[in-house]
């Protein structure tokens, strides 16, 4: 298939549209991928290392509030020594009590009889509601918060039993009643009563009744020095309402959340900061996950592996907060081994991922808009490549239509559609030489097609008019040559008949001197013969001279005769005017007699008569003027004829006498003629010569004249090729229809 | 009633005398320049200018003979005012005169409208004689100019 210049214009304009859009987009698709990994990636490394933070973070705090609490104990047990020296001193009356005593460890229980501890002289008593107020330990919590305890001794072993306390038991009750073993059931020495029976004073992390504390101990002697007991300041760790409020406000993410449980021994995955749907003291031990893992006596696993701030991860899946709808959760451990704490920073790697799918949808949503910027760009890009190809096309299409008719030879319409094509859209001009509003490539080049046109034209036009020029001229040239070639034939003709005139004149010249020498004779004989003459004619002379006397008497008598005509002719004419004036006068008397009426009857008679004499007398002279008109008549024709013979005669008189002269002269110039014959004759010989010498020359001139002609047959074959080199010249040319 | 006779060319013509003031020689007469050809001149009569109608001319295209018959007959012409003048009129052999009764006049049958003046007919021995009707025998433009002068002292 060809395709036009508009479709190639219109394609490349739509690939120069998408191929940016398609390689954008596939980088974007291809970056998208990437960046997903990429983030995610990041992302789990930025959740490793959050809740990472955080739990080392809690793992940090806790040894901050472990120091702190440690200070504080110490400083606790100062105020309650000061307390119990102040409440009196401290003795063992000899009165006996039963106590019944309960392991704090094993929960076995006996009685035993124990001597009362008094203070300041006072009983202390089985106080174990918490309403009711125990000195010193109250006093003290009241001063330092924390708990106090007063134990005493129960036997030699050293097992030290809880006479005044505000620790409390599980049911809220104060644990007086409850004792320390001196040995536990295991058989290990108790690490508090094993210090406080060398005299000194234990600090640290104590298991108290249920939980652990940071305490300290310190004997109490009597006045003996023998140990009678121990005082007791501590500060449950599980209950450092800051730490744990600090604890329990760290969240990770949005749903994550730290939680602590103990590690060993009976606190074993018991909550000791606790999740959310759990409480303190919860065991976790069995807990498994969604998938059935358990996962918490992994993470218990893991954590007693640690080293100090060490950190280990653990996955599960969990149900989302809100939706319970599964979830991965990534958990950070640390084991923070003072206090047996196990610090579980969990988060849900979903809220992580919200970031990521985020991100994701952004650049599913930066493709989508790719694709639709794409589109929109590729529209726009083909209504404006559509409208400039229009642009371009177009002139483009009418110059090919132009070109096409130039190639026809149509130049006439070519100029006009140059013209039109100037006039419509960006051409208006109908002189070269008007401005194109539109002076791009295309606009030159219309500009340049008509330009080319008219010199085309111009051109053609012209070659047209010198072809014809040149047919017309060579057809002329041929005729003229044709003209030439009949004249020179004509003239060698010519020349053959000079020659023969020449010889012809040569014999004629010959004949002539033959002739000359006969007339050279004859005029001898006649001017004898015209001797002879001249004397007749004198005696003629004589006879006509008198023969003119005679005529001249008649010619007078004639004059006489007429002269007398004349005369009777004027008498005639008087009479016919009186005759007439007598008609005319008789005719007005008539009419006046008319006039008269009866009385002019009588003078009409008269009038009647008078005018029938008048016109008798008009009858008789119109007769006499007849006769003598006749007369002079014949009269006059006798001296007319009369006169032409006189001079009849006088003219052959002189005729006579001049013949006699030209007699006479005749006889000298015959006389005279014969010498000139003989000059002819000599003339006629030269004549002769030069005669036959032309008719020599004429011949050479005819043989040139045969050469010219042969010349000019060649002259006129050329004229003839070149007449038809012009005819078809001016047929190439006709094919270019000129415009005018 | 007396009828002069007279020819124009070779037919011959009568004029009843009573329109006749005087009949005189055919004399020389005053040419005026650029008339029609018809008028052949002007002449004092007795202290009056009259003009001169060549009949020839008017019916036949060639002027009157020179001869001692051709004579001018002064006629009374009347106008349409009323007022008349004196005309004369030339034709050839005015000699003769006639003397007819109304019964002798024929009508010809025939009028012709370039030739009003053409009245009655005669016979005599010798042939045909046309009557002229003198009162018609003056060309219209030729009337009006003779009396144009008395209208305007009118």
């Amino acid at each position: 298939m060809r395709l036009m210049l508009k479709h190639k214009i219109l394609g490349m304009a739509c690939i120069a549209a998408l191929l940016p859009a398609v390689v954008m987009l596939l980088l974007a698709r291809m970056q998208q991928s990437r960046i997903s990994s990429t983030v995610r990636d990041d992302l789990n490394g930025l959740v490793h290392a959050n809740i990472k933070q955080l739990a080392l973070d809690v793992y940090h705090s806790c040894e901050v509030t472990n120091e702190f609490i440690r200070h504080q104990v110490g400083d606790n047990l100062k105020v309650a020594e000061k307390v119990l020296k102040d409440a009196g001193p401290l003795r063992l009356s000899a009165d006996k009590t039963v106590w019944h005593v309960v392991d704090q460890y094993t929960g076995s229980s006996g009685s035993v009889n124990l001597s009362k501890m008094t203070l300041g002289g006072k009983w202390i008593g089985h106080n174990n509601r918490m309403s009711v107020s125990t000195p010193v330990v109250d006093e003290v919590q009241s001063l330092v918060g924390g708990v106090c305890t007063i134990f005493q001794k129960m036997n030699e072993g050293g097992d030290m039993l809880r006479v005044a306390t505000n620790v409390q038991t599980t049911e809220n009750m104060r644990a007086v009643g409850t004792y320390l073993p001196a040995v536990h059931s295991d058989g290990t020495p108790d690490p508090v009563i094993s210090v406080v029976s060398r005299g000194e004073t234990f600090l640290g992390r104590a298991y108290v009744v249920n939980e652990w504390h940071i305490c300290a101990y310190r004997p109490i002697l009597d006045g003996n020095g023998h140990l009678v007991g121990m005082l007791f300041v501590g500060i449950p760790v599980g209950r450092i309402a800051s730490l744990r409020e600090a604890i329990m406000s760290v969240k990770v993410g949005d749903s994550g959340h730290v939680f602590v449980m103990g590690g060993e021994d009976k606190s074993k995955a018991r909550l000791l900061i606790p999740l959310e749907g759990y409480r303190d003291g919860d065991n976790l031990w069995e807990t498994k996950d969604l998938e059935g893992k358990f996962f918490i006596q992994s993470i218990i696993h893991k954590a007693l592996t640690l080293k100090n701030d060490g950190v280990d991860f653990e996955r599960f899946l969990w149900k989302q907060k809100g939706n319970n709808a599964p979830a991965m959760v990534t958990a950070a451990i640390a084991y923070y081994e003072p206090w047996d704490w196990i610090i579980v920073a969990n988060a849900y790697e979903g809220e992580f991922h919200e970031a990521r799918d985020k991100l994701e949808s952004s650049l599913r949503g930066l493709f989508w808009w790719s694709v639709v910027t794409m589109i929109a760009a590729t529209g726009v890009a083909l209504v404006i490549a559509f409208f400039l190809t229009g642009k371009i096309t177009a002139p483009i299409g009418k110059i090919t239509a132009v070109a096409q008719q130039i190639a026809l030879g149509d130049l006439k319409t070519a100029t006009q559609s140059v013209v039109s094509a100037g006039a419509s859209g960006n051409v208006a001009a109908g002189n070269s030489g008007a401005a194109l509003p539109n002076q791009d490539e295309t606009g030159q080049l219309l500009q340049a097609i008509r330009t080319m046109t008219q010199n085309l034209n111009s051109l053609v036009g012209q070659v047209k008019q010198s072809s014809i020029q040149l047919v017309s001229t060579s057809t002329e040239i041929a005729a003229a040559a044709k003209q030439q070639s009949a004249t020179v034939n004509d003239f060698g003709a010519s020349t053959n008949e000079v020659v023969t005139a020449t010889r012809e004149i040569s014999a004629t010249a010959q004949e002539l001197l033959n002739t000359m020498n006969d007339a050279t004779q004859m005029a001898g004989t006649t001017a004898s013969l015209a001797g002879s003459g001249r004397s007749g004619l004198a005696d003629m002379e004589a006879n006509m001279r008198q023969l003119v006397d005679a005529t001249r008497s008649i010619s007078g008598k004639l004059a006489v005769i007429s002269d007398k005509a004349n005369n009777i002719y004027s008498v005639v004419t008087t009479i016919t005017k009186v005759a007439d004036e007598t008609n005319l006068l008789s005719l007005n008397a008539a009419i006046e007699a008319e006039k008269a009426g009866e009385s002019g009857l009588g003078f009409s008679v008269v009038a009647r008569e008078i005018r029938r004499l008048a016109d008798q007398t008009a009858v008789a002279t119109l007769d006499i003027e007849q006769i003598v008109k006749e007369m002079r008549t014949a009269v006059s024709a006798g001296v007319m004829e009369m006169d032409k013979y006189a001079e009849e005669v006088r003219r052959n008189v002189s005729e006579v006498g001049r013949i006699s002269e030209q007699l006479e002269t005749i006889i000298g110039q015959v006389q005279a003629l014969t010498p000139r014959f003989e000059s002819v004759n000599r003339g006629m010989h030269m004549q002769a010569e030069g005669a036959q010498q032309i008719s020599k020359a004429m011949a050479g001139l005819s043989d040139a004249a045969r050469q010219t002609a042969d010349s000019l047959r060649e002259f006129n074959k050329a004229t003839e090729l070149l007449n038809e080199a012009a005819r078809g010249l001016r047929n190439e040319v006709s094919r270019f229809n000129v415009s005018d | 009633m007396l009828m002069l006779v007279f020819q124009l060319g070779k037919d011959r013509y009568a004029l009843e005398t009573s329109h006749v003031v005087e009949i005189v020689p055919s004399l020389v007469l005053r040419k005026l320049p650029h008339a029609p050809e018809y008028i052949a001149g002007i002449f004092n009569y007795r202290g009056t200018i009259v003009p001169v109608i060549d009949l020839c001319q008017l019916t036949q295209d060639r002027p009157c003979e020179d001869c001692l018959s051709t004579r001018i007959l002064l006629v009374q012409v009347r106008g349409d005012h009323g007022s008349s003048r004196c005309v004369g009129l030339r034709a050839e052999r005015m000699t003769e005169t006639l003397k007819v009764s109304e019964s002798d006049l024929v009508s010809p049958g025939i009028a012709v409208a370039d030739a009003p003046y053409l009245g009655k007919l005669i016979n005599d021995a010798q042939g045909m004689i046309q009557c002229i009707r003198v009162e018609h025998i003056l060309p219209r433009k030729l009337t009006d100019s003779l009396f144009q002068e008395a209208m305007e002292q009118a």
